[in-house]
């Protein structure tokens, strides 16, 4: 493992053999307090600390020695299950998607449900979710030009990830679908409703249903 | 209610204490861009440093008074008016119900603050009243103000000083220069060694920079990591991205340098066409440079180390 470096007088950056450990890591840090921010990247961790109470070399041996033990294995969870509908109504690039990858919708689906994927990270927006395990025939680019505004609770794939925007944002991923599940809400603590790790699973519904569950 | 808005301007957003310790849910600190006016205008209110204020963005913004009360304007250089009578900047300024306090437009710099006895009410959310509009937490209904809203602010008090001494009032220059650390390198290279100027893509988020473009950056994507405040990022066309106040939590492009924590006011208040510079520092350089700094505010801003983030 790469030893841990200063980025400035308030940053330590480290690299980690597995976002899992840097995620182990982290969540030991930000239990034990003290350090005024705490984040993940894929494989690398991030601390700001207040360079006025903390030596640089405190926040590099507390990275160090908690790298050295290995990170236990958590219990494993259950996988969380989010409605999705796959409708050309209410996703904007579903068609263009299914063309682009020479499948049609039904087929789309079945391989974007049929097995089980992992939350990998959270951001870089408020309630953008980033998730690993997208069948690999699925894998599209991005647009070009991103969206000015893509709707809350649109399920996105591009690369090797599907994303889903909690908060609508600003983006560029290719809208497949929509879930009428809020997984991001600032008056819940937290707000987010999925973390990094946690097993997901989609189940495809109908626009009916999703109609249904968006009432009040 | 206390204020209400007559003319929001570009963008006008109550900031207060940043929100801290949420980056790794996407969540960015917010809170004023330039954190050490915001503590000038509260402090000579008697109001904790970064009590809620009003941020107001490049032109001018005017509001009814509602309340017998005593506000403070510091920040871009403006002309302050109150009832069409000129006003100063950086004084204590008594305001009675139908009153109308007017900010013009900035002369220079980007950003100028308003506060007002007691600290304005906002929307509290994960322990910050501060606005950050593009998930639409705190403030206002997590937006910038519109004409005709209504603004809660704590009964009157006194101030706590007339004005605040000359020599602790900020100039304001067309030219800055930004301490920074370099990331990936000694000190040396493309960022550094040229004057930059401010684009006009210029927001909380963050601010392009026009110059020679720096060559090679064209590395393809790279993983993301997180990024903050103070990074200065640079996408495959060569244009250096430097992030503020509501920088996303994590980047995929190049990183060249990253501000130190001393100067990162001085960003809130660049505006389009503002020459820039970066002078390389080291760490272990930028925190004594920090504790100078504060050892100059702490006279009048006593426990200002909160304010420099």
């Amino acid at each position: 493992m790469k030893p841990a470096r200063l980025l400035s007088d308030d940053l330590v950056e480290m690299e980690f053999p597995s976002q899992a450990f840097a995620e182990a890591v982290a969540s030991r840090m930000r239990e034990e307090g003290g350090w005024l921010e705490v984040v993940t990247g894929i494989d690398t961790l991030t601390v700001q600390f207040d360079c006025l109470q903390t030596e640089p070399d405190q926040v590099l041996e507390r990275l160090s020695s908690l790298s050295r033990e290995a990170p236990e294995q958590g219990q494993r969870q259950e996988a969380f299950e989010l409605p999705v509908c796959y409708s050309p109504d209410i996703a904007p690039d579903l068609e263009s998607v299914c063309q682009h990858l020479n499948i049609d919708v039904d087929a789309l689906i079945r391989l974007h449900t049929a097995t089980e994927h992992e939350v990998r990270l959270l951001g870089f927006a408020p309630g953008f979710v980033y998730i690993d395990g997208l069948d690999s025939s699925l894998n599209v680019p991005r647009h070009e030009i991103p969206r000015q505004s893509v709707p809350a609770g649109s399920v996105a794939i591009a690369g090797s990830q599907t994303g889903i925007y909690s908060l609508a944002s600003p983006g560029g991923w290719q809208v497949i679908g929509r879930t009428p599940v809020a997984l991001f809400d600032p008056a819940a603590s937290p707000p987010n409703q999925l973390q990094p790790g946690r097993p997901i699973r989609f189940r495809p519904i109908s626009i009916h249903e999703y109609e249904a569950l968006m009432r009040p | 209610m206390s204020l209400h808005v007559l003319k929001p301007g570009l963008q006008t957003t109550i900031q207060g204490e940043p929100r801290r310790g949420f980056r790794q849910l996407g969540i960015p600190a917010a809170g004023p861009a330039d954190p050490l006016s915001l503590a000038l205008a509260n402090r000579l209110l008697g109001n904790p440093f970064l009590a809620n204020g009003l941020e107001v963005t490049l032109s001018g913004a005017r509001f009814g008074v509602d309340v017998r009360t005593v506000v403070a304007v510091t920040g871009a250089d403006v002309d302050v008016a109150v009832n069409r009578e000129a006003r100063g900047m950086h004084e204590a300024i008594e305001v009675r119900a139908g009153d109308e306090l007017a900010i013009g437009g900035a002369k220079s710099g980007a950003r100028s603050y308003v506060a007002v006895c007691g600290g304005i009410a906002g929307d509290t959310m994960l322990g910050s009243a501060s606005t950050y509009i593009p998930a639409g937490l705190g403030g206002h209904g997590g937006r910038a103000l519109l004409k005709g809203d209504e603004l809660a602010c704590a009964a009157s008090a006194s101030a706590a000083d007339a004005s605040t001494p000359q020599r602790y009032r900020p100039g304001r220059e067309i030219g800055a220069a930004l301490r920074a650390c370099s990331v990936d390198s000694d000190g040396s290279g493309p960022l550094f060694e040229q004057q930059w100027q401010v684009s006009s893509r210029a927001d909380r988020m963050g601010i392009q920079l026009d110059g020679k473009p720096i060559a090679g950056m064209d590395t393809g994507r790279l993983p993301s990591v997180p990024v903050f405040p103070g990074c200065v990022q640079c996408p495959p066309d060569g244009a250096p991205f430097l992030l503020s106040v509501d920088a996303q939590t994590t980047g995929g492009y190049a990183r060249l340098a990253q501000v130190i924590r001393a100067d990162r006011h001085v960003i809130g208040q660049l505006r389009p066409g503002d020459s820039l510079r970066f002078l390389p520092r080291t760490p272990a350089e930028a925190v004594a440079e920090l504790r100078t700094k504060i050892d100059y505010w702490a006279e009048w801003l006593p426990g200002c180390e909160a304010v420099f983030y």
